[in-house]
Order: C-alpha cells, then sequence, then structure tokens
C-alpha cells in the first residue's frame, strides 16, 4: 500500500516506530482496519511506513510501523491511498503464515 | 455486460429484470455500444443494490457506470425512510461529494494562449496538489468544526472568496444537517492541514476553453461563448471524507447484523435511515460534503488571486459547484404522491430541470448546469438538467468519462513523462505532482466521454450545453 504513495519503498529509512491498535468485527474487518489505521497515521504523523509488525488476539490487533517523515527530495511521490477496501477482502492461514488481501481505492 | 440479460426498453434505456432477491428491476441508460463494453460486475452490482430494503422504483446505472465499491460508479439509488430504506455508505462513496466546480474567467482563448506557461505555473505553485501536500490554512480543533457546519460559506466568512460565489454552489454552498460530533477524532485530525489542496488520483485542475456550443439558450444563461476560458477544479473532501467512510464502513458493517439486513457484498454494509447508525451516518457524510465544498471555495480563492495577478482584467466568477459522490434527501413523485427521499449519486451528478427550487435563480428557467469532466487529453462538457431526467432517474447524469482500463493497466502501458510530453506537442500543458498519477490518467485510459454525454443526452438524462476543451492542467 505504502508503495502506492511513494515510488520506491526502499529509500524510506525505518527510523521511527509508531504503536497502533485496533479492532472489528471479523478477521478480515480487522485487516481492513490495520490498513486504514496506517493511512490515517501515516495523514496525521506525516510519516511513510516501510517495515511493520503485528500481534492479533480475538478481534483486536496491536502493532508497529517504521518509516520516516515524508521528504520530497529522495522520496517521488506516488499516488493518494483514500483507503483499504472490503473488495476482493480474504484473510487466510496458511502453516505459519497470514495471507491478506483487499483492493486500495486511490 | 451481456446483451442478452438486458431488456431493452428504448434506444437508451435497458432494463436488467427482476430476479427473486431484488426489490425493483435495475435500468441502464446507455447506447448498446457503452452496455456491450460494461463489465458483467456493474450488472451484478446493480441487482445487488436492487435487492437492498427500502429501494424505490429501480437501481440504475449512468452511461459512464464501472465496477465500484459496492455500488457501481455511475450509480443512483433512492430509498424511503418510511418502508424501512436505508442509507450506505457505499452508495456515497469514499470521496464524499467529489465534485466539479466550473469557473468563468472573462477572458478567451486568444487572451491566456500567450501567458498560459506562466498561468499554469503559477497555478501549480499556488494550488497544493499531490500526496503528501498541505494547505496554507492549518485549522485548531474548534475551527475544522466550523468547516463541517459551514461548508463553502465559512471558507467565504473567512475571506477565501466572494459571497456571490456561494449562490452558484448546491446548497448554497452548505448542506444542512452535519453535526461535526459524528466525524472521528481521526477524521479531524487527518483535515487540518487538507483545507484547500488538491489531492491526487483523478483530481484536477484544467485550463479549458468552449470549443462549441450546443444550446445557445442555456449557454446565454450559463454565460458562454465560444472561445471563453474556464477553469474546472475537480476534488472532494480530502482524507476527511476517506476517513468518514471507512469508519461509517465499520459502523455500517455492525448495524447491518444488528438490523439483520441481508447483503450480497460486504461492501454494501448499510443501516436502516430511521437508526441511530443511519441518522449518524448522514449526519457525518453532511460534515463530508461540507468539506468538499469549503475545499473547492479555498482552491477558487487561490485560482483567482493567480489570475488577478497574471490578467488584471479577468473577472473570475463561479459559473456552478455541483457533488457526483451524495446522499441528499430530496422530494420527488412517486405513483403520484411527492415522497422524501434519500437518494444516494456515487459517481452520478445531479440534473435537477428547470423549476426546481435547489437550482439557483439566474439558472431556475433552464435548468441547472451539469459539469462533466473529460480527460486532460480529450475534453469535457457542460449539460443542463432536464425534466425528463427527473422521471427517468430522479433527476441524475453522467460525472465524466468513466475508466475503461484500471491504474494497474494503465501503468504498465504508458509512461507519465511520455504522457506529458505528448500533450505538450498536443498543445495541453500539464504540471504533475507525480508521474505515476499522469500515467494512470492517460486519456486513453477513459472511455469516450463523447459517447457517454451524447447517450445522457440522447436517453434524456441532461441536454448537451456545450463542449470545452483542456488548454492545461494540473494534476495531483
Amino acid at each position: 500500500m505504502f508503495s502506492l504513495l511513494v515510488e520506491d519503498l526502499d529509500t524510506v529509512i525505518p527510523e521511527k516506530s509508531v504503536t497502533i491498535s485496533c479492532g472489528s468485527f471479523d478477521m478480515e474487518g480487522l485487516f481492513v482496519a490495520w490498513l486504514n489505521s496506517l493511512l490515517a497515521e501515516s495523514d496525521i504523523q506525516r510519516l511513510i511506513f516501510s517495515d511493520f509488525k503485528v500481534k492479533t488476539q480475538d478481534l483486536t490487533l496491536t502493532g508497529t510501523a517504521m518509516g520516516e517523515p515524508f521528504d520530497f527530495s529522495r522520496h517521488q511521490r506516488g499516488v493518494e491511498v483514500k483507503g483499504a477496501t472490503f473488495t476482493e477482502l480474504a484473510v487466510r492461514q496458511d502453516g505459519d503464515w497470514w495471507i491478506a488481501q483487499c483492493v486500495v481505492d486511490v | 455486460m451481456e446483451l442478452k440479460q438486458l431488456k431493452r426498453l428504448g434506444e437508451y434505456q435497458w432494463e436488467i429484470p427482476r430476479d427473486k432477491d431484488m426489490r425493483v428491476p435495475a435500468l441502464v441508460f446507455a447506447g448498446e455500444d457503452l452496455v456491450s463494453d460494461m463489465d458483467e460486475k456493474v450488472r451484478e452490482q446493480l441487482s445487488n443494490v436492487a435487492s437492498l430494503p427500502g429501494i424505490v422504483k429501480a437501481a440504475i446505472a449512468m452511461p459512464d457506470a464501472h465496477w465500484g465499491y459496492g455500488f457501481p460508479i455511475g450509480g443512483v439509488a433512492a430509498f424511503d425512510p418510511d418502508d424501512n430504506g436505508i442509507i450506505s455508505a457505499g452508495g456515497v462513496g469514499y470521496d464524499i461529494s467529489c465534485g466539479i466546480r466550473n469557473l468563468l474567467t472573462g477572458l478567451t482563448r486568444d487572451e491566456v494562449l500567450p501567458l498560459l506557461e506562466s498561468l499554469i505555473d503559477r497555478l501549480f505553485q499556488v494550488v497544493p496538489s499531490g500526496v503528501g501536500s498541505e494547505g496554507k490554512i492549518r485549522l485548531k480543533p474548534a475551527e475544522l468544526d466550523d468547516v463541517l457546519t459551514g461548508g463553502a460559506q465559512w471558507a467565504v466568512e473567512m475571506g477565501y472568496g466572494l459571497p456571490e460565489d456561494l449562490a452558484h454552489t448546491e446548497e448554497q454552498g452548505r448542506l444542512e444537517g452535519a453535526d461535526p460530533s459524528c466525524v472521528s477524532d481521526i477524521a479531524k485530525r487527518r483535515q487540518y492541514r487538507q483545507v484547500g489542496t488538491l489531492g491526487s488520483g483523478n483530481h484536477y485542475l484544467e485550463i479549458q476553453y468552449v470549443e462549441e456550443i450546443f444550446h445557445q439558450p442555456s449557454a446565454k444563461a450559463f454565460g458562454l461563448k465560444q472561445g471563453d476560458v474556464i477553469v474546472a477544479i475537480h476534488c472532494g473532501s480530502r482524507a476527511l471524507g476517506h476517513q468518514i467512510g471507512t469508519d461509517y464502513l465499520q459502523v455500517l458493517g455492525k448495524a447491518g447484523k444488528k438490523y439483520q439486513i441481508p447483503i450480497k457484498e460486504r461492501e454494501l454494509v448499510c443501516a436502516p435511515i430511521k437508526s441511530p447508525e443511519g441518522e449518524r451516518y448522514y449526519k457525518a457524510m453532511a460534515c463530508g460534503v461540507n468539506c468538499a465544498l469549503a475545499n473547492r471555495q479555498v482552491i477558487t480563492h487561490l485560482t483567482r488571486r493567480v489570475f488577478h495577478e497574471i490578467f488584471p482584467k479577468a473577472a473570475v466568477k463561479n459559473l456552478y459547484d455541483v457533488s457526483h459522490n451524495t446522499c441528499k434527501i430530496e422530494e420527488h413523485r412517486v405513483n403520484g404522491e411527492v415522497k422524501r427521499l434519500y437518494v444516494h449519486r456515487k459517481g452520478a451528478t445531479r440534473a435537477f430541470g428547470p423549476g426546481r427550487a435547489e437550482i439557483p435563480d439566474a439558472f431556475r428557467d433552464v435548468g441547472q448546469p451539469v459539469l462533466i469532466g473529460g480527460t486532460m487529453g480529450t475534453c469535457s462538457y457542460i449539460l443542463v438538467g432536464q425534466e425528463t431526467g427527473e422521471a427517468l432517474a430522479w433527476g441524475s447524469a453522467c460525472h465524466g468519462a468513466g475508466r475503461s482500463m484500471s491504474r494497474r493497466a494503465a501503468l504498465k502501458r504508458w509512461k507519465g513523462r511520455k504522457v506529458i510530453s505528448e500533450m505538450a506537442h498536443r498543445g495541453i500543458l500539464i504540471r504533475a505532482a507525480s508521474y505515476r498519477g499522469a500515467a494512470e490518467e492517460a486519456p486513453e485510459a477513459y472511455k469516450d466521454v463523447t459517447k457517454v454525454v451524447d447517450s445522457t443526452h440522447q436517453a434524456g438524462l441532461a441536454r448537451k450545453v456545450a463542449k470545452l476543451r483542456p488548454m492545461a492542467c494540473i494534476k495531483g
């Protein structure tokens, strides 16, 4: 998602960390809530995130997002993401991995 | 869309017959080629909308309809609050009150052309656009609440624009019923620095000229002459609107379960209009509408200043400002009786015909201006609402060309720099905050706006008034 906001996410240094908690009415909703919480924090704190860690318990997620402030001398602008949506939404566990997907509105 | 699954009601009108779940049929207004090109998902989504409680008459698609989140983009649906009707965030869209404002400039193409490059460069400096851009206005919490209740009226009171701008803005620049306490703190915090910014994606500020007039009496009422220079501002409620949409998808998701509303797609989550959740969504959405109206008003002010700087004789006036992502409470005639309905228009423009009280005095005899955005390489249109459109589609028309290709596919096919240089060869100056954005917005990634507008005209939804050609464009 953040690779849409800037052209090359590798140029974003994960030097600042933000803790985010969110909840929803099911696992799929929780995934969308997490993505939308990231977008909101990115906007409010003017940070672009490139590294993430999450833990879920029941229908609550606690996560850490790491990144740095927008610097348009180094970060080439992409497009804004309006929100993560319920479209093509799927969350499943595959062994040790969680696979989650949805369409984001730009 | 497979034509054999549709019943043809006329040259430009098709019906998706009711199945066992649909409470009403669905209607598609478009010529045969546009309907054939629509994806199957439009049919599926319209059928889903037609199955929602309290829907009146039909789920309706405009000629530019395409796949959307829950409701198709280019979708119109009216719900009756007295018949368990619902309100849905998916029927409004994430960018609440995204819309177009057209400004008259009092200048002709010949007068502007010699200074076009200076004009667009200066506008690009002054009107913030693109990811991460910030407006010049910094708001405190109480001030933002004033924006959400006051809309463009707040902006004018703060000195951003002229009182006469409001008379030519939908709802006179301020939608009643907004309650900032229904908007989350996160939504508000995201907006403190974004008032007066264009955004990105398909948002733009474009300098255009009137190439052709189709209907002289309406053009005269709108103040349009061939060769006149127009400014089109296309943007919405920025991060605040997006966050309201996001927040209420969760709220309405829970409400849908509570009220046991059967939905066929998650993005159709909704609540009864007459429920605490439904009422709160309407009040929050009205805040989003006011935020968008304030936003376009501030951009108008910035644009006007630049015009006066470069062309001292410019007379920048608001022709009209109309949104295409809203839910409005409107009176319409249903089976001979006037009813108060909640009309969702998502990627559809209100297009009221002559006589409606909602239209500014100056246009009441001809109908409201209907502003249709094309692409940076083709053209845009101004139409006028017609009485016939009210019976057909609650007084609604198309909103733009509508994408024919996904952003991803466009990005694979074109490079932003090349798109910009090709436009320059054609005499259209593009200033883009992002090359990616320019590639995604390549004119060929959209349907032919002329076909869409012709279908709108032929179907009787709105009448063509003027064709506008782009001269220069700022893409977010």
